[in-house]
Formats: C-alpha cells, structure tokens, sequence
C-alpha cells in the first residue's frame, strides 16, 4: 500500500474554504496545539484563520499562491493542494490540481453555483483529475433543506456532465457546524452518502496508472565498479524482471535483470517506485531516454497539439520560441499556431492571435526534433509538458498534449514520406527504392497487429518495421524490430524514413511485403 | 492508529527530486545541520544513488557554538557515508567573540549563520542547495517551493517563485542564480520520527533524555554544558532529565523535560501530544461551540 491521495481544493475567502479546510484538519486532530492557540477568536474557535496565509499574502499583494496541508486519517495521508478561486488565479488553480487525484469542488448553497465552482470543475477536468467531490457548503444557511441541495446537485451534475465528468459524488456539509464534514452530524438525515472523510478515504489510488503501459524516463545512471543502473521513478504500469523493455527514442531492447528500491531488491513494481533498473546487455541510454514496454512504445513526434495554461503576464504569440521540457526531455520548440482559447465560464472557444495571462488555449508546437510523447488523456507523465522562456527562463506554461502528428515527421535525409491514398504499387516502389539504396531500411506499417509471415519475412532481410497500432488516440507504435545498427536506429528514431500510416491496410501490407521479398509466392 | 503505508511513497518522492537535482545541476551541495532531518535527508541520498556514493558534498556550517556531540556526529557521519564535508565557519566574528546576548539573536545569526553559509556557496559556485525544511514547520512554509528560486544575491522572491506542475521542475538558471531543494517538503515531523525508527537511524545523543545542568532564564531551560557564557545566565542550577527536540547553537538551544530516553520513547512523547488532542475531540464530536471552547480550555 502507498496510501498518498492528493486533492486540490480551491475558492475565495468569503466561500467557506478557509472554514471547510479548517474543519477537515481539526476533526482529524491534523491541528498542532500551539496552533490552536492561534484559532481562538473572541473567545470562539475561528477555523477559517487555519488557512488564512492567503488573506494575509492579499493584504501585502504577495502572488496568491498554492498552499499545502497535511492530513492524516485512519486510512491514508491526504495532501491538500489549496488554491484561490477567482479567474485571476487560474494558473495557481492548475498548479494545485496538475497533480492531485481528487478534487473537492466548493458549491455555495445559499448563492448557488458560481463562476469559481466551474471554473474549478474545468481546470480538474483539463488537468485529468480522476475524481470528483462536489461540497454543497453551508448548508446550515437554508435550513439543511434537501430539495435546495438536490436543485444543486442536478444543475452542477449537467455541467459537469458538459465536461465528460458522470461519476462525482455530491455532499450536502455545513463546515461551519461540522455536518458531514467528518462526523456526520443529526441535521441531514435524509443524506445517506459519505461524509467527506468518507469520501476522501474510500477513493481508489492510482487506479489509472497502474494500469497504463509501463513508462519510465531515464533520470540518472548510476556507475560504480562493474556497476551500470539506470534510475528512475516508474511513471505508469510496472515491471518486472524479466520484462522486455525498450529505449525510446533509440528503439534499442533489453530484459530487465535486478530491480533494486528503497526498501530493497524486488521482482516486481508498480507505478511511483523509484527504482534502479540493471539489463543482460549494455544499453546506449542517458538521461531524457524513456524506457517503455516492447509492445506498446509511444509515439515519436516532433509536432504536437496541445491545451495550454499560460502563466505569464506576456500573452503567448504564434511564432514564439519555447524551451520545452517534458518528463523524458527538454528541448527548443516553436508555437506555430494557435486554433483557440476556451472562455473557462461559458466553455465557448475563440479564434484569437494571442493567449493572455490565465487563459487555456489550444495550440500547435513544432519541436527541434522528435520525442517520445503521448496524450495527456492516455498518460499523465508522458503526455504533460511545461513550456519554459529560452531568456529570462520563466516557467511560461503548463501543457497537456492532445494530439500528436500522425505522421513520422522527415526532414533530414534520407527520407520516404508518400502522403494521401497511396496504392499497392507506390508501396511497393518504395520498398524496392529503400532496399536498393540501403542494405537495412526501416519501415513504417500500420495494423491492428502485425502478422507472423511479415515478421518473418522483413526480419529474414534485415528491414526494420514500425507497426502503427490503432491504440487508444493511436499514438502508440509496436516495434517489430531487433538487432538494429545504430545508424538505423537512429534514423528510425528520427523519423528519416518514414511512410505515411495511411498507405495500406494491414493485410494488404503484410501481402506486400510477403510477395517482395519472396518473389511473388504468396499471390 | 497511523498507518506507516505513506512513508513508502515520501521516500520515493524524496529520493526522484534528489536524482532531478543530481542530473539537472551543476554543482549541488548538501546542507547538512546534523539534526534529525539532515539525517534523514542523508539517508535518503545514499539510497537514491546507491551502490554508487552520493554524488554532492555535505555542507555544515559551524558557529562555533555548536554541541560538541553534534560535532563529533556530524563528522563520524561524514564518515560512514562516505561523503566529503565542507565546514563554513566565519573566523573573523568568532574570534571577534560574536554571541547572541551581545548582539542579539538577529545579528548573532546573521554574522555567524548567514554570512558563512552564502560566502561557502559563492565560493564554491554551488547552483542547488539541498535542505532538508519541510511544509509542516509553520504557515509560511506551507507555500514553499520543492525548487526554490533564488537570484544572484542568494535573495528569495516571493513574486517570482515558479510554478510546480507534475513533477516537471523548471531547473534552468542564469549565472550566479540558484535554487533551494527541499526533498523533505511534504513530510511531517511525524513521518521523520517514524522513518528514523523504521530504517535504525543514528541521532545526535542529545536528542534522548538525560541528566543535564540547566537553567530557567524567560520560561525556558537553558543547557549549562559547553555553553560558553552560562556565567552570565541568571538564576539557579537545576540537574534535570531532559532531551532537545531540536539542535542548534548551544547558547540559543532550550531543552525540554523529558524521559524519553530512546527512539520508541521519543516516538511515543511525540505521539503523546497528538493522543490528548485526540482524547479531547472524542468528548467533543457532534458538538457545538461551546463544547469547542471547553476543549480548547482543556489544550491550555
């Protein structure tokens, strides 16, 4: 059990957040007693003033900013990730949920839902966030009345389901009071559900990463004495020994041997053990590789589109240059485009040629050259990046990857690119072209799988095939492919050769290939 | 009951931003205060980049006033790590005899803390300083960065901090800029107690129980041993169990009754003060206001 779960929370001072955070603390004795001391107002217990570093940064015009709580129940430690609530704070809001698995979503019961609700709604869905805790607060203020919080709960649950969010859990609390809160209280008993501590504890961890293909970018190689490991936090899946793993972007494999950790060796682990990997062969790996499970690798890509928070008070222009750096590399890339900006209260989007301070837009990046990425809704790890100012090295933007160039981008030569409806023939041609020119081209295929009589058959010439996969976002390749040189493994993985994955269907590749290299046997 | 399964993941989360700062700088150090976080921070780093040593030297600063058990620790640790040490020690101002009854804690620190430590950086051009704060100690750091920015003259601007997305860390400086780590952020004190336990950590003899000479100066008990100016501490002469829950410079390091004389004992005091927070919310659930105040009476 890694029992960590990480929540975002936001809203204003005057919403009942303060007073909300105050009550989960105290009630699950997370409240130092010299702290205590600090609460005590008029002779009463102010819970609010447990959180009020903000009001306190507001009145010296300190950047409102992200605060961290802890607390710690029966169950599990709960990090609480607080931010302010009003558009202004947007960014602060996608700072406190980027990596959180819950957020708890503040409704006002007597003023109803509000821009901040929504706004923080939209921020935790751009941001993946797994789960969702709707708080109908003060309750006590309309008579702990169920029909007010079922109008809540159906108008909310509508626009949440405008975000593709169907599965949040909605609490009618009076932080004030304490009801529902951790102790349920005798004012609501026509609520049946969870109290929030409740909630918060009976959320599943991970659930979605651990699930995911295995991942893990290079962070360091340890060297000592007849010793090469390679270091790294595992991002998504797991592994074990024995496991075949590959080298992105090298496409270089390799079994996994030991699996050392903190806690020792291990056969086998699961997605945010940091661990130090050692393989039965040298691999050419440094940090900004990402290792990968042989059957599903990520996409190499140089160009990509993306969901932007932009934080800085220069708003973004097309034709800006970035440094980009995401969990497996950093590299220079430029913003060609943007196709628009999202109004975050009314979810309307905008044709504009500038994204301002605050704003999410959608964007197109060129980068220097091709890495292994994927969408941000298929891997948090791999399909997140920030964006950074080459200059004055500000941290610019928070990025998550929606789509990736379908195509292996070219550029560099030597280089095979058949764009649009291709036939057998021009495929053919191309394979004849590359086999004359080069004693062991690389392909690239689509198909839902790849046959053995093709596998078989290029492997026997020494052609490098890359299978497309249709894959959830089709972003993922299979690699077919071992016992590469390296100059093929570098062209491959730059994506020099390349034919477009729309050419031919997988039957008809495999029959292509088939008949090329065994002479027309196959027909 | 707490449940330890947390643990597992901070010392995950601790040793990936060791490895970030290892590979995204220059020239890291380690500041290295001897305590019970440094020890922990230590540890933390061996494992991270074992089997091979830690790849950044431990920087103490050294007031001249500092236990002589936390001397002698500090340099049997040095030791067993297998790390070089570096000791910042501003001769001048202790030669000088520089003490906080003198100058005030203020100045005192600034002379002997302050000074040294942002000398030792520049000199050495470290560009990551690794600490071992956390977000629990107070309110104002509950808002701190696990990368924290600091400009040419070593200064931390709060309006200019950097966002913290995922685990992508903006590690891109100019010359002469740094930045702060702290890979112990999101531990409690708790949690470092139970680690210490948990993986048979050494401490600091100091931080257990036992007879010292002490004295009551402005409601708090001030240690005699090695204190260097106790001739000018007033009041009288107690021999008292007690322990220090935290180490610094002998003459500003108040001790605290105790027979907590080793790690399970510690535990539990520390524990201890939680349980009677727990033991007065228990008659206080479902309650109002009132039965709060009483509470709270009963805390002070």
């Amino acid at each position: 059990m890694r029992d960590v779960l990480r929540v975002s929370t936001a809203g204003s001072v005057d919403d009942g957040k303060s007073t909300l955070i105050g009550r989960l603390l105290y009630e699950t004795q997370n409240v130092a007693s010299d702290q205590l001391k600090q609460l005590e107002h008029k002779g009463e217990l102010d819970l609010s003033r447990l959180t009020d570093g903000l009001r306190a940064e507001r009145e010296q015009g300190i950047t409102i900013d992200v605060a961290f709580r802890y607390l710690n129940t029966s169950e599990r430690r709960i990090v609480l990730a607080d931010s302010p609530g009003h558009a202004a704070y947007t960014r602060n809001m996608a700072t406190a949920a980027s990596d959180s698995d819950c957020a708890v979503i503040l409704l006002d019961a007597q003023r109803g839902i509000r821009d901040q609700s929504r706004r923080h709604a939209l921020i935790a869905s751009t941001m993946n966030t797994a789960h969702l805790i709707v708080v109908v607060n003060k309750m006590d203020l309309v008579d702990y009345r169920q029909s007010v919080f079922q109008r809540l709960e159906d108008d909310f649950g509508r626009y949440l389901a405008s975000l593709g969010k169907t599965d949040a859990i909605t609490i009618p609390v009076s932080a004030l009071k304490g009801d529902n809160v951790v102790v349920r209280g005798a004012s609501m008993g026509w609520y049946q559900g969870p109290t929030l501590l409740e909630a918060l504890e009976a959320i599943p961890l991970n659930r979605d990463r651990k699930t995911q293909a295995f991942r893990m970018p290079v962070q360091w190689i340890a060297r000592s004495e007849g010793y090469r490991g390679i270091s790294g936090t595992v991002a998504s899946g797991h592994i074990a020994v024995g496991d075949e793993v590959l080298v992105m972007p090298s496409g270089q494999g390799a079994r996994v041997a030991s699996i050392a950790t903190a806690r020792g060796g291990a056969e086998r682990v699961d997605a945010d053990t940091a661990v130090t990997l050692t393989f039965d062969r040298d691999l050419d790996v440094s940090r900004g590789h990402l290792l990968v499970h042989h059957h599903l690798p990520p996409k190499l890509t140089d160009r990509l589109q993306a969901r932007l928070v932009w934080f800085h008070s220069e708003p973004l222009q097309p034709g800006q240059h970035v440094w980009l750096k995401s969990a497996a590399s950093g590299l220079a890339a430029i913003v060609e485009r943007i196709d628009h900006v999202l109004d975050v209260d009314s979810l309307n989007t905008r044709a504009a040629d500038r994204l301002e301070l605050n704003e999410l837009g959608l964007v197109q990046l060129k980068m220097h050259r091709a890495i292994p990425i994927e969408r941000y809704v298929d891997n948090k790890t791999t399909g997140s990046f920030i964006l950074i100012d080459p200059v004055d090295n500000h941290t610019l933007a928070a990025g998550m990857v929606t789509d990736l160039d379908s195509d292996l981008k070219s550029g560099l030569p030597p280089s095979v690119t058949i764009r649009g409806e291709a036939d057998v023939t021009v495929f053919a041609r191309v394979l004849q072209a590359l086999l004359a020119r080069h004693s062991k081209p690389a392909l690239v295929l689509t198909g839902r799988e790849h046959p053995e009589s093709v596998d078989l058959a290029v492997r026997s010439v020494g052609v490098i095939a890359l299978w497309t996969h249709p894959h959830p976002g089709d972003s993922t390749w299979a690699v077919v492919f071992e016992e590469m040189d390296d100059d093929q493994k570098v062209r491959v993985a730059e994506g020099r050769i390349s034919i477009n994955r729309h050419l031919v269907s997988p039957e008809e590749a495999a029959l292509i290939v088939a008949r090329h290299l065994d002479g027309g046997r196959h027909e | 009951m707490l449940t330890t399964s947390h643990i597992d993941a901070l010392e995950d989360e601790a040793i990936h931003i060791l490895r970030e700062v290892a590979a995204e700088f220059q020239k890291p150090v380690l500041l290295y205060s001897v305590g019970k976080d440094s020890t922990v921070l230590l540890h933390l780093a061996k494992k991270a980049f074992a089997p091979a040593s830690i790849p950044f030297p431990l920087l103490h600063v050294d007031t001249g006033y500092k236990f002589p058990e936390m001397i002698a620790f500090r340099d049997e640790m040095a030791r067993q790590y297998g790390v070089r040490l570096i000791v910042a020690r501003n001769e001048m101002a202790i030669e000088a005899g520089a003490n906080p009854l003198d100058l005030g804690t203020d100045a005192c620190c600034a002379q002997l803390k302050t000074q040294p430590l942002l000398e030792a950086l520049r000199k050495h051009a470290f560009d990551a300083a690794i600490g071992g704060a956390r977000r629990d100690e107070e309110k104002s750091r509950a808002k701190e960065r696990i990368f924290s920015f600091r400009d040419q003259h070593g200064q931390w601007d709060p309006r200019n901090q950097r966002p913290e997305l995922w685990k992508l860390w903006n590690s891109r400086l100019k010359q002469g800029e740094s930045v702060r780590v702290f890979p112990l952020s999101n531990w409690t004190e708790r949690d470092i107690w139970q680690y210490l336990r948990r993986e048979s950590l050494p401490l600091v003899p100091l931080y257990f129980a036992k007879e010292r000479p002490l004295k009551r100066v402005n409601q708090q008990w001030l240690p005699l041993e090695n204190h260097p100016l106790h001739h000018r501490l007033e009041g009288e002469e107690h021999w008292i169990s007690c322990r220090f829950r935290t180490l610094g410079c002998v003459p500003c390091t108040a001790a605290h009754p105790s027979h907590a004389a080793n790690l399970d004992e510690v535990i539990a005091e520390v524990q201890a003060a939680t349980t009677s927070e727990r033991g007065g919310r228990l008659i206080d659930q479902g309650s109002d206001d009132a039965m709060e105040r009483k509470k709270q009476a009963g805390y002070f």
